[in-house]
């Protein structure tokens, strides 16, 4: 785009102030002459060129001035089926596109064709090299825009606008695919993906493909509500209709061309078409935009943080940021980190999101960590299986762009402050992943005392920022808390600042209400008065711990006298669900309990004796059915119960599989006897025996789990104990994983908890794990045996390539194997030691190599 | 009385799950209830198909104008004397998958419960779309018989990415299928139906556990059950 013309038009373009016309579809046109379905289409720009021009002419007489390459899938990977590369058939691509006479040239890229992680096993990274090598060769080959499309996850959509970003000057349009439901195929909203796409700096947002353009109007509308550049619009040719059990698009040019019509009176300034359209439909859509004047206006940017999934906007309603992701003071918080024990921290998230949290702040700041690596893997992490929007929170500016870069959505970033060093750094990494900014009212000398100077500090990283192109919404104000047991003087000066940053500047405030508290007694108290006194001053988002019942108390009374909890329908919900009482209702009921507690527990003491003999003879009798020659253990259990009542109850649980009572019982049970003696005595028995009954059919799989949850529950009082008395108990190292391409993992899941249960350290590399990566961990952590799971007889085959792999590696580990599809034979064939045809014999199998 | 749809993914998923009439516990009953209502939330059930004319090669039979190639004795036997095929996918969703893994890392027994669940679910979405498809075919004047699907017998399972690719799977359904030809959401099925022309093509066809490919490792048979393969209600098949 070398002359003045040309560069006036792109401003007036990325301005919404000129329309665009794109071409229509190339699979549908392709097929009609005679592609194959299934064949790679970019190779017939090697093979069949005259075919590509000869379509992309017909759009260009139609009046397209955009001709978009025939490189759709052009990435390494899926072009690889077809024995070609990105350098083959893009350049040629760029060529006929150019050829035919487009006055621009798009540079087409579509999906990877591979799923990221969490649903699927392909890295963000990856995807992200697959689609700089598209654009690298695409800019060179003099492509004059960037149209990435038909995107379902809006992750990959990111990698693929950076990769754009940082490999190349193009202008970017970025359009995703939409279903009925207003979601993309992976749960991503419109209004969530403009928001997010926006921030990131696309030149022009949309929606392709997706449906037809009737269908399409409300996407449109969602989109342009939230839009703050220009709007591309490229839908089918209407709903897809079978008709001799082949799919057919089926309305008309002028329908189509009518609905277009509308879309460019709501806005919309770049339209084409997708799936089914031809130059016919280019062309009358042309005759639309002959002499008419685009209507688009451009959205201020909201005050909003996204998720993939949804988006959390601030327009005078407050929202709750969990603090708790946090090992500040969390000593097993700082295990998990350090052990890379990722479930405990997904609890600590689900358990915010459940409490009511609507952002979570994740921070790994612990200082014997790769934090860059370890907060990137937890944002990978808690997006998988928590759709709340996250706020990243660290002071290493590396550890920040890390972490971010992979978020799938637009995140906060906690923290930029006034310093020179801060903003320097902080700040281009805010404008370039389009996040918003928590800014501390701080700087090189300190937190200032009065409000006037914090306001000060604001005030500066708010011009700053608008100096490299972020938007005032996009920053929250902090204005930081000092406790009231060191500074008592200066607490309310933080909610003077509030207001005179809100006054002044017109941004949101955020505030970590806990600190005020620190070294006072009945934190919890001091806290919710003072987030009440914060939410008076104007105070947007608190961070605070969402699972405390005073701060609810707060939270829930305030959205009624703000005027968020409209007709106070979910403060009711709490008040009758008993969630919010009142101190007197507390008192009363407290006294009831108390009064009525004696009679009410003497009576459940005397209904568990009977539940219990119930049991005792019911267990007896089908005892004496299954296995007259009885097992020690279980008689030994059946024995102490009679004697004590309390430890019949522990096998009782676990059969039963009530995980809640288990801890209490193992409790009681450790009075007298050695953690070694409950595993051996109670934890054994009652497995095998359950174990048993499902074999034999007595019980069934959920009963299973239950009772193999409760001993889990069991065993984690007893590895604490442990742990106190510094005994190791340590039965062996079991590695376990399932294999490379596989991504069924419950099985192994199972397998895992039951050899845990039997007291066995089992490491867990996951699902589609690398051969590599076993040989790695079973030499550094001398693993002596390694169960392997695949679930596909196309993965199965990696089970072989991991054991051979041990085997050339030297590893003298023993193998045991196991999923659906296998067999003994199987077994034998990939070269394991052991078939394992369930989790019980995966335990006895360990109990022989480990013993 | 006909069950309603609820109660027969009710009794199939706890099938799934090895039940066998054991006693269900309140709480079990609690639980299962709150798994089949989730499954039921995070189920949207989508599908794709196409009817193909057969042109039979000496590597197997390719469904013309596309690239897949259907191989092996058991599929040649599906669809021997068959005019056409119908490739077909039905797949629950994304959010089916998501709901399965939060679940395998929050607690491992609903975890459980809830894969048999989505599978009762995504049995009857594709029952129920077969319904559809086969009442179409028969529209147009075709006998058909009853889906096949990559992975049974000796049709390889290998074929999924090609299946995809024919299906437009990214565009249509939104499923993925991986190198190692696994199909994501996991929730997806995809299978072939012939459509004849004569009636005695489909008629002298039995379906039973004698002839099934799962014969000797199949779970229902081993607790003297069969699969009970639904087929549309005016099937005359027999099941053994």
């Amino acid at each position: 785009m070398k002359d003045r013309a040309v560069e006036q038009e792109w401003k007036e373009i990325q301005a919404g102030k000129r329309f665009l016309l794109f071409d229509g579809g190339m699979g549908t046109m392709l097929q009609s002459r005679g592609l194959k379905v299934g064949e790679v289409p970019e190779k017939l720009n090697l093979t069949h060129p005259e075919v590509v021009r000869s379509i992309q002419e017909e759009y260009v007489q139609a009046g397209a001035e955009v001709i978009t390459t025939n490189s759709f899938g052009a990435n390494r990977k899926k072009l690889a089926e077809g024995g070609v590369t990105p350098a083959d058939v893009i350049p040629p691509a760029v060529k006929i596109a150019r050829e035919a006479g487009a006055k621009y040239v798009a540079l087409d890229i579509g999906p990877t064709g591979a799923l990221l992680k969490p649903l699927g096993t392909m890295e963000p990274e990856e995807a992200y090299e697959l689609f700089q090598e598209q654009v690298q060769i695409g800019a060179a080959a003099g492509a004059d825009l960037v149209l990435i499309e038909t995107m379902s996850d809006l992750l990959e959509m990111k990698m693929a606008i950076l990769a754009a970003k940082e490999n190349s000057t193009l202008p970017i349009f970025a359009t995703m695919t939409y279903q009925e439901d207003h979601r993309t195929f992976l749960g991503t909203d419109p209004r969530t993906a403009t928001i997010t796409l926006c921030s990131l700096g696309v030149d022009a947002v949309g929606v392709n493909c997706s449906m037809g353009p009737k269908e399409l109007l409300s996407v449109v509308e969602e989109i342009l509500s939230v839009a703050t550049c220009p709007v591309i619009a490229q839908a089918n040719a209407g709903l897809p209709r079978m008709e001799g059990g082949n799919t057919v698009y089926d309305i008309t040019p002028t329908e189509y061309a009518s609905y277009v019509d509308q879309m460019l009176a709501m806005g919309v300034t770049i339209v084409g078409g997708c799936c089914g359209t031809t130059p016919a439909f280019i062309r009358e859509v042309k005759a639309k935009l002959d002499g008419r004047t685009p209507a688009f206006t451009p959205q201020e940017p909201l005050c909003a943080m996204t998720s993939w999934q949804q988006t959390v906007a601030l327009c005078g309603n407050t929202a709750v940021i969990g603090e708790r992701i946090n090992p500040t003071g969390k000593k097993k918080l700082k295990e998990a980190l350090r052990n890379a024990d990722y479930e405990y921290i997904l609890e600590e998230a689900i358990g915010q999101q459940e409490a009511g949290a609507d952002v979570l702040d994740v921070n790994a700041g612990l200082p014997e960590i790769d934090e860059p690596a370890v907060l990137k893997k937890l944002v990978q992490e808690i997006q998988g299986v928590c759709p709340l929007p996250l706020q990243i929170d660290s002071s290493d500016p590396e550890a920040v762009e890390a972490a971010v870069r992979v978020y799938s959505g637009k995140p906060i970033i906690n923290s930029v402050n006034g310093s020179e060093e801060s903003m320097s750094k902080i700040l281009p990494i805010v404008k370039k992943y389009g996040a918003a900014v928590v800014c501390l009212t701080l700087d090189e000398n300190g937190i200032p005392e009065k409000a006037e100077e914090r306001c000060q500090i604001a005030g500066r990283v708010i011009e700053r920022a608008k100096a490299l192109g972020i938007h005032k919404n996009n920053i929250l104000v902090d204005c930081l808390v000092l406790t009231a047991s060191t500074n008592q003087a200066m607490v309310m000066e933080t909610l003077r600042a509030i207001q005179m940053v809100k006054e002044r500047y017109g941004v949101r405030t955020v505030l970590g209400v806990s600190n005020v508290s620190f070294g006072l007694p009945k934190r919890e108290l001091l806290n919710a008065t003072y987030l009440a006194a914060a939410f008076g001053a104007g105070l947007d988002m608190p961070i605070l711990n969402p699972l405390s019942k005073e701060y609810q108390r707060v939270l829930q009374t305030f959205k009624v006298l703000n005027n968020e909890d409209e007709g106070s329908i979910r403060y009711m919900e709490a008040c009758t669900g008993g969630q919010l009482m009142t101190v007197t209702e507390l008192e009363k009921q407290q006294g009831a309990s108390q009064a009525g507690s004696g009679s009410a527990q003497a009576g459940a003491g005397s209904s568990q004796a009977g539940s219990g003999l119930a049991q005792a003879g019911g267990s007896l009798g089908s005892q004496a059915g299954s296995s007259p020659a009885g097992d020690p253990g279980r008689d030994q259990a059946g024995g102490a119960g009679n004697a004590t009542g309390q430890e019949e109850d522990l096998f009782h649980i676990i059969r039963t599989g009530r995980k809640g009572k288990a801890p209490q019982a193992v409790q009681e049970l450790l009075r007298e006897k050695t953690p070694l003696q409950v595993i051996d005595e109670y934890f054994m028995p009652a497995l095998d025996e359950v174990g048993m009954r499902f074999e034999k059919g007595e019980i069934f799989l959920p009963q299973l789990m239950s009772s193999a949850e409760t001993v889990k529950a069991g065993f984690d009082v007893i590895k604490e104990e442990m742990a106190k008395s510094g005994v190791a108990q340590d039965k062996g190292k079991i590695l376990v994983a399932t294999v490379k391409g596989d991504i069924h993992d419950i099985g192994k899941n199972i397998v895992r908890m039951l050899l845990e249960n039997y007291g066995y350290t089992v490491v867990d590399l996951g699902r589609d794990v690398e051969p590599e990566r076993v040989v790695e961990e079973v030499k550094r952590q001398e693993i002596r045996l390694v169960g392997l799971s695949a679930l596909m007889t196309t993965t199965v085959k990696n089970m072989k390539v991991t054991i051979e792999a041990l085997r050339e590696a030297g590893c003298t580990c023993k193998v045991m194997v196991g999923g659906a599809v296998l067999t003994p034979e199987y077994a034998a064939m990939v070269g394991a030691d052991y078939y394992a045809k369930d989790a019980a014999e995966a335990a006895r199998i360990a109990g022989e190599v480990l013993s | 009385m006909r069950a309603t749809a609820e109660d027969r993914k009710r009794r199939e998923t706890l099938r799934y799950m090895g039940y066998r009439g054991q006693e269900l516990s309140p709480e079990t009953e609690r639980v299962l209830d709150s798994v089949l209502a989730e499954a039921s939330r995070v189920s949207c059930p989508r599908a794709v198909s196409g009817r193909y004319p057969l042109i039979r090669t000496k590597e197997g039979i390719v469904l013309e104008g596309t690239t897949l190639l259907l191989t092996g004795r058991d599929i040649e036997s599906h669809l021997e004397g068959a005019a056409y095929a119908i490739l077909f996918a039905v797949t629950l969703g994304a959010a089916s998958e998501r709901a399965l893994l939060t679940w395998e890392k929050k607690d491992l027994s609903r975890a459980i419960m809830l894969d048999a669940a989505l599978s009762a679910e995504i049995e009857a979405a594709v029952d129920e779309y077969e319904r559809g498809l086969v009442c179409e075919a028969q529209k147009d004047g075709f006998y058909t018989n009853w889906r096949f699907s990559p992975g049974y017998g000796d049709l390889p399972l290998t074929l999924q990415r090609t299946v995809g690719q024919v299906l437009n799977f990214p565009r249509t359904i939104g499923v993925t299928v991986t190198e190692h030809s696994l199909m994501i959401p996991r929730k997806t099925v995809t299978a072939v139906i012939g459509c004849f022309e004569e009636k005695a093509a489909v008629t002298g066809k039995v379906r039973s556990c004698a002839e099934c490919v799962l014969k000797g490792d199949c779970e229902f048979t081993r607790w003297g059950e069969t699969c009970r393969r639904k087929q549309p209600e005016e099937d005359t098949t027999t099941y053994a």
